[in-house]
């Protein structure tokens, strides 16, 4: 599904980020550091946003041709960015706002894990394998 | 909803969209209603009811009349809803009956069977009526009858569908009112008929729809049937139904291609399946795009043509809807999507087959060339913009920037994407088939469009413009960019922009010319390295090495490519070539030789630990001191430094404590490495963590009482962390490398550093003294030099010197006279070597010999206490000096050895004035100890040495102490003498004391003393006494004084045999008036008749004095007169009892006359009474010399003397008994002191000393009986 | 979180072993507190992490701070922050008048001067989680006339929040004697914040000179 996964920090630096082994992964991280952009854009646009609208998911950042990007972020300023294939129509808002969901609550582990000090780059191998279950091909 | 804004071309309501209502009957009656009709119609809204429980809307109704014609009505199963006629109307004015029946209803009746062969039911009877008409008929049947014939004539059950308007041109309000009800009717009956009709339609839509699956349907029939409904939303202005009928047909299509694509085949796709032959972009300024619409009608539409007309309608409604900026959101996606399908299309068809019900054959295939889509979208996001501009102000799209950037950049991409396609982008042009290529795709953008054909900035002309030649290409292409990257920074998205400034970078590194790409790569490195992102980082320094190569920039260059060349993220190879380009920089020798180039070192090696020897880091001048750092190389090669320097700083240290030998031998713990940080995390954010909070806790007590009352939390450093919120923006790094060159620097040449962690040692040979801080690490590649600017934390190392010295102390804490003493000697070398020879000359004190034994050992200590050798050392003696030869020892070592002392008992004299003992330090000592009791007696020698280091001698003093106290005093028996002395031992230990001796040392040559001592060994243990007794003994008249020398030889008890024969401790002490003159004896006589004497009884006591010699020396005083036959002097006796037990009845004391003989004896009688009952000791009595007051000059002198005496005799008995010297200066002392009381005429008493006078007396006792009446005697006494 | 007996008791051990450790020289005896604060520092991170999981994202600091002391107090100590006060420049007051960690102490007086002990957690807990939210942040605490206590948050954007807790014991008491005294209680608590409102502004202005002054240079 997803071809690169990628957690940063508050700070805007890249605690995770993980890309399909077949794919350029310079290529992902450029795109996911550009679509930063347009996550601050969102998070401070929530500002005025009413409540029920202020939900963690934060929808499709920006498509590509061949990608489209989504942001979640945390109530801890933590960003989650997913590309996704955007030939793979299967994709329905739904899926990607559980796989975030999943992602965040994988996360919240890592946080609460004694031996990880927050801040530093996710080296987890559960929160991997959890990431790389997102990435397997599904369609 | 009323009609959009102005840039909305009204051409749309010009085009004949209105629902269509025929008239038939009357034409010029309804030509002159009409103008009236059509304007009243649209006036009022009219509410419309929908079906499928659609939200009911306010419309204002329009449409278009037409004269009836049969053709209008439509066959059965028609699809066109435009031409589609809602409702029919019959005019008529008849008013009289013949004229009704004759043609009226006729006219009527055909007409409604037309209809009624039509199915159609929307039809309206309109019966105008006006006055005018009436005045001039005569036959005139009630106005109602005509309607009512046709009522019933017609409209059998609907009555409503006839009615009435009357004189619509008159005004009045009866004309209004009918005018009301009329247009109320056409509006409900329209809407109706709409109602009625559309959801008809509308289902049998749905049921086409639902045959989609069978083989042979065609989307673009479906197409077409529901764009046709579109038309009618739209043509009612519900513009949002007929958006949501487009966006259906949108999702529909997609849906087709999707499923499509996973291999659904419908087969009516394949019609889209046609090689893309021409990608003029989308076209928005029509509201309709005939041909388009045309092609689609035809099935010959390709995939991009039903797209693009199926977004220009989309378009076209959204601006009615006054939403641009969805236009361009919608955009985008849809120039995302096509792409995607198109490529979806495309690979399906090169693809195997194997999934493809039906051959590839009847699948035609989709082969876009390449470029064509770029220039597609390329077109069509330009459109797009325009359009949006066109219908948009400067603010609104300024504020909505954030919604077209998006397109900006995808153009902006296409472009650049074309450009390299076609060989633009290189400094040398387009080669020949990148000019055919071009010539094609302008081939398939066809001619200009007419509309578009006379705006100068039309996105068509851009195209052919910028693919004409380079520059052109170029001038377009820098536009676009900076329109992109100036949006993107005005609304924030500043790492966009970069981006774009990357691409712009690239551009420019292709057209070769680095300069312009610099500052972009530049921008963007610095963001990325701002955020951490570490690929990026690594590439954009790439690009950005390849830059600064071109540019020349040698020094970035290499620090750049240092950096690289340590970069995990790169490959071996890549890392590889870094690495030799930096080395290969440095083997060759263009650069002028005195060149450096400087380098921060961080990318090529990292200082990891630093380890000194000796651990302390603390050396003597001249020592070796080594220095071994870690470093570990970054470099993916081995690579040869010629050399790595570490600049030392030296600064002469202000407490030079650290550098003395005893500091070392405490510092031994600390291990002397140090480990260095690491360098510090790529997060920059991560870095500028705030500083602890110094919490604390708080007790705040109530002023009244102090009580507790608030306790709590603080934190005192809160200005520290917002100052450090502050200042954490600058946090910067200064990039600024200089390689300082101080005069201290640690060298090591020529080092392989291989990657990973490497050993460094660096030796040094101290110099001066003073503390070296390490400042600079740096290593020299050629004349490339990575630099370390600051070793932190603060490394440093002192070096010290050190004078030689020499501590003499003693090894118990103190030294006993007369003894062997050990005394310890350390001598600290320091910087002095000791040379086999050197020696140290002790000058001997007298009264201290230095005990020179056949072995003396001494050791040799390194400076930190390690033992280094030890050596036998020769000590000879002269009587003068006493020399000691050292052994040879290296400098900063210590030599330790001990010698035995030994110094003479030195005897504290007594008898003060008596000169025998010369020496009268000890003798003060002895004085003071005297008075100062318990402690020993003290010497101090003095001994000067010579040491070899210097030509100055250091003096040493050693303070001996005499381990004894000795006392000496006279006993008397009658004339005999006796001389006790008593021996005290003060110091620790046992003493073993022999052959005690006491030996007159006056002229008294018939002298002898008779020892009474029994043994001649006797051991004195510490802190008791030993008393030895002599009797005097004499044939004629005994000397005046006596002066004696008391020596016992001493050992210590413990200690076996000594090697050397120890002196004896001696001293000396004199006697005076020893020779006993007179004799007193006294005793109490019971009362007569009682032979014991009573408690409370009287007494008689008989004091006798007797002098026992002739005429003596001492007695040569004033108080001796001579008469005619004899001498006699006075004396003066006293009868005291202090101890109160005898009262003394009458004169106590008296004067008598003594004459100077021997036997003269003189008797005293007086009274006493016993105060208590048993043994008392007899009262005591004394004896003074009397002197007249008459006599000379020392008058007060006595007589103060006698008063003392008088007063001090009592304590004189009463404490020790009397050591004449005292006494003497005790006289003196008074007679120092009482000089006041001048020239008292009085007699003066003059104490006889002890010696002279015998007591005969002394410790008789008598028995007292107590009496009976005891109580009597108390009051008597009383 | 786990049962909330389990929470306290383990507190109290914290508390204790940290003192310990302090008197054998492990810790030099001032940073007790510090230590304390640091390791609910660590929790408050992984609790907000965990709490926020499923909730609306936040408009603005009072927005998290209303979240602070509805959820997260409800979450750590079963009952909710009973007052919470702001000046909108950053300052929050916070008000607990049954303050778990305290109630478990005797009324009055008796324990005041090792209260503070049982706050440096909770204003640690505090500080983690608006860190980990994104507002850097001081927080202090304070028990006035036990076990009545303040707590003090400075963000360092100028915001200070002050929490106020207040036990049930001290209640109780004025309650078992009657009504009327509670109506007394309430004017001292006024007044303590009262004076509190003093303090904070003293603060402020301290902190705008020093802004002054920093910009100065």
């Amino acid at each position: 599904m997803a071809v690169c996964v990628a957690v940063i920090a508050k700070e805007n630096y890249p605690l995770y980020i993980r890309s399909v082994p077949t794919e350029n992964e310079l290529k992902f991280h450029y795109m996911v550091h550009t679509s930063l952009d347009v996550v601050d854009e969102k998070i401070s646009a929530m500002g005025k946003a009413l409540v029920d609208q202020r939900e963690l998911y934060l929808g499709l950042l920006y498509p590509t041709e061949d990608y489209k990007v989504y942001g979640y972020v945390t109530n801890s300023r933590v960003k989650f960015v997913m590309v996704v294939d955007s030939s793979n129509t299967a994709l329905r808002d739904n899926e990607i706002r559980s796989m975030f969901r999943k992602l965040h609550s994988s996360y919240t582990d890592v946080m609460c894990n004694p031996f990880y000090n927050p801040g530093d780059c996710i080296q987890s191998r559960a929160f991997d394998s959890m990431v790389t279950s997102m990435m397997i091909q599904v369609c | 909803m009323d009609a959009p804004a102005g840039p909305l071309p009204p051409l749309i309501y010009t085009m004949e969209n209105k629902p269509i209502v025929t008239c038939a009957g009357d034409q010029n009656l309804f030509t002159s209603v009409y103008p009236t009709l059509s304007q009243q119609l649209p006036r009022e809204p009219m509410e419309w009811r929908r079906s499928y429980g659609r939200a009911p809307k306010m419309i204002h109704l329009e449409s278009n009349f037409v004269q009836f014609k049969e053709e209008l009505l439509p066959k059965e199963g028609n699809k066109a809803l435009l031409t589609f006629p809602f409702l029919h109307i019959y005019w008529t004015e008849c008013c009289d009956t013949e004229v009704y029946k004759a043609t009226v209803k006729d006219d009527l009746t055909k007409w409604q069977n037309v209809l009624k062969a039509h199915s159609s039911v929307d039809w309206l009877i309109v019966v105008v009526e006006n006055d005018a008409k009436k005045k001039n008929k005569t036959n005139i049947l009630p106005r109602t009858s005509i309607v009512d014939k046709i009522r019933n004539d017609f409209c059998n059950k609907q009555s409503d569908r006839c009615v009435v308007l009357s004189d619509p041109l008159k005004d009045s309000s009866r004309t209004q009112e009918s005018w009301n009800a009329f247009l109320t009717k056409l509006r409900t009956l329209l809407l109706m008929s709409f109602t009625k009709n559309l959801g008809k339609f509308e289902d049998d839509m749905r049921t086409l729809r639902e045959k989609r699956t069978e083989p042979g349907w065609s989307f673009c029939e479906y197409f077409m049937v529901q764009e046709e409904l579109a038309f009618v939303f739209e043509m009612l202005q519900q513009f949002e139904d007929a958006l949501v009928q487009y966006d259906e047909l949108d999702a529909l299509f997609s849906q087709y291609v999707v499923n499509f694509g996973a291999g659904d085949g419908a087969n009516w796709l394949t019609f889209f399946c046609q090689p893309v032959k021409s990608w003029n972009g989308l076209i928005l300024r029509k509201p309709i795009d005939m041909e388009k619409r045309e092609l689609i009608q035809r099935q010959e539409a390709t995939l991009l043509d039903l797209r693009s007309y199926l977004f220009s309608r989309q378009c076209t409604l959204l601006l009615f809807l006054q939403r641009p900026w969805e236009v361009a959101q919608r955009a985008l996606e849809l120039l995302h999507s096509c792409v995607q399908e198109l490529k979806l299309l495309e690979e399906l068809v090169f693809s195997d087959q194997d999934y493809s019900p039906h051959g590839r054959a009847e699948l035609g295939f989709v082969s876009v060339p390449p470029g064509a889509l770029d220039c597609w979208v390329f077109l069509s996001c330009l459109e797009v913009l325009q359009r949006i501009e066109g219908c948009c102000d400067r603010a609104q799209i300024d504020s909505n920037i954030a919604h077209t950037v998006g397109l900006w950049s995808y153009a902006t991409e296409k472009l650049k994407s074309l450009g390299y396609l076609c060989g633009l982008v290189s400094e040398k042009g387009p080669n020949s088939e990148d000019l055919n290529r071009t010539v094609d795709l302008l081939a398939g953008l066809g001619a200009e469009r007419p509309e578009t054909a006379n705006t100068a900035q039309s996105p068509y002309k851009k195209l052919k413009e910028a693919l004409s030649s380079v520059e052109t290409f170029e001038k377009h292409y820098l536009d676009l960019s900076h329109a992109t990257m100036e949006m993107c920074t005005s609304i924030g998205r500043a790492r966009s922009a970069k981006l774009v400034g990357k691409d712009l970078a690239e551009f420019y590194m292709r057209k070769k010319s680095p300069q312009k790409a610099e500052m972009y790569l530049q921008g963007a490195l610095k963001n990325y390295l701002a955020e951490g992102w570490a690929l990026p980082i690594t590439h954009t320094r790439k690009q950005l090495a390849e830059c600064q190569k071109h540019l020349g920039q040698i020094e970035n260059y290499l620090q750049t490519s240092s950096l690289l060349a340590s970069d995990r993220h790169l490959t071996e190879e890549e890392r590889k070539y870094f690495c030799q380009e930096i080395l290969s920089f440095a083997s060759q020798q263009t650069v002028s030789p005195g060149h450096k180039i400087v380098l921060p070192m961080q990318s090529f090696a990292q200082l990891r630990d630093l380890h000194f020897t000796p651990s302390t880091a603390v050396v003597h001048v001249g020592g070796v001191l080594s220095v071994e750092i870690t470093i570990c190389s970054q470099m993916p090669v081995p690579v040869r430094v010629e050399q790595i320097a570490i600049s030392v700083h030296f600064s002469i240290e202000k407490n030079s404590y650290r550098k003395t030998a005893e500091w070392l031998t405490k510092h031994k713990a600390s291990n002397g490495v140090i480990h260095f940080p690491t360098e510090p995390s790529p997060f920059p954010a991560a870095q500028n963590s705030l500083p602890a909070l110094e919490l604390y806790e708080m007790f705040e007590r109530s002023p009244s009482d102090n009580s507790l009352h608030t306790t709590g939390i603080i934190c005192k450093n809160v200005h520290m962390l917002l100052r450090r919120q502050e200042s954490s923006a600058s946090l910067d790094a200064p990039s600024g490398v200089a390689l300082e060159d101080g005069a201290h620097v640690l060298k090591c040449s020529s080092v392989t550093l291989e990657p990973g962690a490497n050993t460094i040692t660096f030796r040094t040979q101290a110099k001066e003294p003073g503390t070296y801080t390490l400042r600079q690490l740096s290593a020299s590649v050629g004349p490339v030099w990575f630099v370390l600017p600051h070793i932190y934390p603060l490394v440093q190392y002192d070096v010290y010197s050190q004078e030689p010295q020499l501590h003499v102390e003693p090894l118990a804490d103190s030294l006993l006279a007369g003894i062997p003493q050990k005394v310890k000697f350390t001598v600290t070398t320091g910087h002095y070597t000791v040379k086999n020879g050197d020696s140290l000359q002790l000058s001997n004190a007298e009264a201290m010999f230095i005990l020179c034994h056949a072995e003396n050992r001494a050791m040799i200590y390194s400076n930190t206490r390690e033992k280094a050798s030890d050596a036998s050392l020769r000590v000879q003696s002269s009587d003068k000096v006493t020399s000691i030869s050292l052994p040879a020892a290296p400098a900063y070592h210590m030599i330790e050895f001990e010698l035995e002392v030994l110094s003479l008992p030195s005897a504290p004299a007594s008898g003060g004035e008596s000169s025998v003992l010369g020496v009268t330090e000890p003798h003060r000592k002895h004085k003071d100890t005297q008075k100062a009791g318990h402690c020993m007696a003290t010497t101090d020698h003095k001994v000067s040495i010579d040491c070899p280091w210097s030509i100055y001698s250091t003096v040493i003093a050693l303070t001996f102490s005499v381990p004894f106290r000795t006392r000496h005093s006279l006993l008397s028996a009658g004339t005999r003498k006796y001389v006790q002395v008593c021996v005290q031992n003060l110091s620790e230990l046992d003493f073993q004391l022999s052959d005690s001796k006491l030996v007159d040392t006056g002229d008294g040559t018939d002298l002898q003393l008779i020892p009474l001592n029994t043994k001649s060994q006797q051991r004195i243990s510490s802190k008791q006494s030993v008393f030895f007794v002599w009797e005097l003994q004499w044939t004629q008249e005994p000397p005046p004084s006596l002066h004696c020398r008391f020596s016992v030889g001493f050992s210590p008890a413990a200690e076996e045999r000594l090697s050397i024969s120890l002196k004896p401790y001696t001293y000396e002490f004199q006697v005076e008036n020893f020779f006993t003159l007179y004799n007193v004896k006294a005793e109490i006589l019971p009362p007569s008749g009682a032979e014991h004497c009573k408690t409370g009884s009287l007494c008689s006591l008989e004091v006798s004095i007797t002098r026992l010699s002739g005429l003596l020396e001492v007695d040569k005083d004033e108080a001796l007169m001579e008469s005619d036959e004899y001498f006699s002097t006075k004396l003066m006796y006293e009868v005291v009892d202090n101890s109160s037990n005898w009262a003394v009845c009458g004169k106590s004391s008296g004067v008598i006359s003594m004459p100077v003989a021997a036997q003269a004896t003189h008797r005293v009688h007086m009274e006493v009474m016993p105060l208590f009952a048993g043994y008392l000791p007899l009262p005591d009595v004394r004896l003074f010399k009397y002197l007249p007051h008459h006599s000379a000059h020392s008058s007060q002198l006595d007589a103060d003397s006698w008063i003392e005496n008088d007063s001090l005799s009592v304590d004189k008995h009463v404490d020790d008994q009397l050591d004449s010297s005292s006494v003497k200066s005790r006289g003196s002392v008074h007679s120092a002191a009482s000089s006041e009381h001048k020239g008292l005429p009085m007699p003066r008493l003059q104490a006889l000393p002890p010696g002279q006078v015998f007591n005969a007396s002394t410790g008789m006792q008598i028995l007292v009986l107590p009496s009976k009446d005891d109580h009597v005697l108390e009051v008597s006494v009383t | 979180m786990a049962d909330e007996a389990l929470f306290l008791l383990l507190h109290n051990e914290m508390v204790s072993g940290v003192y310990k450790s302090a008197e054998q020289g492990e810790v030099e005896n001032g940073r007790c507190i510090t230590k304390l604060e640091n390791m609910g520092f660590r929790v408050g991170q992984g609790l907000i992490e965990r709490f926020t999981k499923d909730t609306a994202r936040f408009k603005d600091e009072l927005d998290i701070m209303k979240f602070i002391c509805k959820d997260f107090w409800t979450t750590v100590f079963k009952k909710q922050i009973d007052n919470l006060r702001t000046n909108h420049q950053g300052i929050y007051v916070l008000q607990d008048n049954k303050f778990r960690l305290l109630t478990q102490m005797s009324a009055g007086k008796q324990y005041l001067e090792h209260a503070s002990k049982y706050l440096a957690f909770t204003c640690g807990l505090i500080r983690g989680g608006l860190s980990n939210l994104g507002i850097k942040s001081i927080v202090t605490a304070e028990v006035s006339s036990m076990p009545a206590c303040k707590l003090n948050s400075h963000f360092l954007q100028m915001f200070l929040v002050i929490f106020f807790f207040r036990s049930s014991v001290f209640l109780f008491v004025f309650v078992f004697v009657n009504l009327e005294e509670i109506e007394n209680a309430k004017p001292i608590l006024l007044l303590s914040i009262l004076t509190f409102g003093v303090v904070i502004c003293s603060i402020l202005i301290f902190i705008f000179n020093y802004f002054l002054t920093h910009n100065g240079q």
